[in-house]
């Protein structure tokens, strides 16, 4: 029979089945009387007079002056109780233990389930903020990125305005020189020397500023009529001599079916040619250096061939890689750039390129080019023409005068500007049938001029001067109102034709 | 020799590894199988301080929460030492073992204890910043980086609290 005070509260916790271990208790937790059966709850029954929590530690801190319930206790023994606390006097406390009820598993797996939801969660969106943040990190990288392109393609539009400039002069003059010293053979030879010298450092300057192009900006195709004679006679201008000093010998070939001009960009297929073929003659110690040009069913067929020590078959893809030079190569002048970019030059204008060759037995790339006919008029840029008055504004005095010589005797008569503000007073004053602007001038530019120019209601041609040859440039000038683009270093042919296409 | 007995709750959120650390220090075993503690589970340990005392320690492994509720609040009373235990690959679990202390200690005053931050096996996924731990260490607070999975440091963070308690 339970004591008054333990069935009163079961009867009230409207636990009346619940069978109870009992224990009355002194205030120094020691035995007096218990009730019912330990061992269903795993546990030895104490000896009375002994104080319990030596047998139970679990009962260590409890206190018992104060009613009390602690619920879901794991004894470790394989039973989970409740501790029921009832203190009846100053020195009589009774403790009941119950089993815990079946609900408790039922609670413990449901919290399982949300604790393993809650974790997953967590985790999940770890994972997102991971992500968000390194999305963040990436974007950071990338404007990065593209702040650091910007610069470059600045510092190269700089650099090439820089060697372009001086170019214009050094290849100009000793063209001048040359047709000047016709009646000296040695000198005219010594001129052409240096205008083949200089050609060679435009090309090296081209293929670095093309390289940068070719990766990081889209690369526009400028078209022009191409005379396949002209191509041929120059790049033999340009070959023959290097050929020449190393015992080589050097032929250019044209089927003389083709004579009519064709559409293409003129710059980049030079470019293709003169490294393929500045590669053979760097590469090859004796014997020969072709190049073959033939046009059929719209497209240019470029066969570049040479007695060389050859590629071996494994070589030949690694050889189209930026930097990449074989072995044995090391000696020799120049970044390993030429091939790289003239795979990628040939990709840019639609075209195919293939190599036969065997260790031993030479080269041969052979490449074809898309290239429909050209309806041109006939452009001869040394006739001279019924004239026209010519606005110059360019703020470098060699070239004020290369072009002073070419010009007048073109038949143009001249006039020049130091810079943008000049030209437009002179424009104002004068009313020139053409001007042409430096882009890069002090005061002001040329694109600020023709844009002001533009504004003002002028409507003649202006044609634009520029060290850099970047894409941007050139669009940047056709929207600031030019109607031409001439690159240096000028080729005075080509800035002849050019104003005479503007004023007829 | 006497020995004397001590309460200990081990407290912290849930899936810290209040349980594992229990096991790690008890039983020298460790299961990467996480099972929820529901209300209290009671184990016991004996080790013996530096002053040669044999302590019998009693650990209430209480459930995890981030909150003391009334039922919590009866686990902790008459406790004479705190294992505060936050997980080291989610730092907001030393907010909540923050918090709790914060709790208990309102409700029952100051009572030694000492933090583990728990996981350092987790090296990849650790996020509480060494300047988070040295802030708690310079507050007065004993901090062990703990792993109930490899034991490193377990038994230390347990006979620090018991050297606290034999004071």
């Amino acid at each position: 029979m339970l004591p008054t005070v333990v069935s009163d509260y079961f009867d009230r916790l409207d636990s009346k089945r619940i069978r109870p271990f009992v224990l009355q208790l002194d205030a120094g937790f020691r035995l007096q009387e218990s009730w019912g059966d330990a061992t269903a709850l795993g546990l030895s029954p104490p000896a009375k007079g002994s104080d319990v929590r030596e047998a139970w530690s679990f009962l260590v801190g409890l206190h018992l002056t104060q009613p009390d319930m602690l619920t879901n206790i794991d004894l470790g023994n394989g039973h989970i109780v409740t501790l029921h606390v009832l203190p009846e006097t100053d020195n009589s406390f009774y403790l009941a233990i119950t089993k815990a009820s079946e609900q408790t598993e039922h609670y413990k797996e449901r919290q399982q389930q949300a604790n393993e939801a809650r974790l997953l969660y967590q985790k999940q969106k770890k994972l997102v903020d991971r992500l968000v943040a390194t999305t963040a990190e990436l974007e950071i990288r990338r404007h990065e990125a593209e702040e650091a392109m910007r610069d470059k393609s600045q510092f190269l539009a700089s650099m090439s305005h820089e060697f372009r400039t001086p170019l214009t002069s050094v290849i100009g003059y000793a063209e001048w020189l040359s047709n000047a010293v016709a009646e000296n053979e040695p000198a005219q030879r010594q001129a052409r020397a240096i205008v083949r010298a200089g050609q060679h450092m435009v090309s090296l300057v081209d293929n670095i500023l093309e390289q940068a192009r070719l990766e990081h900006t889209e690369a526009i195709v400028h078209e022009d009529h191409v005379d396949l004679r002209q191509l041929a006679e120059d790049m033999s201008a340009i070959m023959a001599p290097l050929a020449a000093e190393k015992g080589l010998a050097f032929a250019a070939f044209l089927d003389p079916q083709q004579l009519q001009p064709v559409v293409l960009d003129e710059m980049r297929v030079r470019q293709i040619m003169i490294n393929l073929l500045g590669n053979a003659v760097k590469f090859t110690q004796e014997g020969f250096v072709q190049l073959t040009l033939s046009w059929t069913g719209e497209q240019l067929h470029v066969e570049i061939a040479d007695s060389g020590p050859g590629i071996a078959e494994e070589d030949r893809s690694r050889i189209f890689s930026a930097f990449e030079r074989l072995e044995g190569a090391h000696k020799r002048a120049g970044a390993g750039l030429g091939l790289h970019i003239t795979l990628q030059l040939v990709k840019l204008l639609g075209g195919s390129i293939g190599l036969d060759s065997k260790p031993g037995e030479g080269s041969r790339f052979h490449i074809r080019l898309p290239a429909p006919l050209a309806v041109e008029e006939d452009i001869d840029p040394d006739s001279t023409t019924s004239g026209g008055r010519l606005l110059i504004a360019e703020d470098d005095p060699d070239i004020v005068q290369l072009m002073e010589l070419f010009l007048t005797r073109a038949g143009y008569s001249l006039e020049f500007a130091l810079n943008g503000r000049e030209a437009i007073e002179r424009v104002r004053d004068t009313q020139p049938d053409l001007v042409i602007l430096d882009l890069n001038m002090p005061v002001m530019d040329g694109i600020s001029a023709a844009r002001k120019l533009r504004d003002s209601g002028h409507e003649g041609p202006i044609i634009a001067l520029t060290g850099a040859t970047l894409d941007e440039e050139r669009i940047r000038a056709i929207e600031a109102g030019f109607d031409g683009f001439v690159a240096k270093p000028i080729r005075m042919p080509e800035l002849i034709a050019t104003v005479r296409t503007l004023i007829t | 020799m006497d020995v004397i007995t001590r309460k200990i709750c081990i407290i912290g959120d849930f899936a810290v590894g209040k349980t594992s650390t229990v096991a790690r220090f008890v039983h020298n075993v460790f299961s990467d199988k996480y099972l929820t503690t529901v209300g209290v589970k009671i184990d016991t340990r004996k080790l013996t301080t530096t002053g040669g005392v044999e302590m019998k320690m009693v650990i209430w492994d209480i459930a995890g929460t981030d909150r003391f509720s009334a039922v919590e609040f009866s686990y902790l009373r008459g406790a004479s030492g705190y294992l505060v235990v936050a997980d080291g690959s989610r730092t907001h679990t030393l907010d909540v073992a923050d918090r709790l202390v914060a709790e208990a200690r309102e409700r029952y005053g100051h009572v030694p204890q000492v933090y583990l931050l728990n996981k350092s096996d987790l090296e990849d996924e650790w996020e509480i910043s060494d300047e988070r731990r040295a802030k708690l260490q310079s507050s007065g607070e004993d901090v062990f980086i703990t792993s109930a999975k490899t034991g490193r440091n377990v038994d230390e963070a347990m006979h620090a609290l018991a050297e606290m308690l034999d004071r």
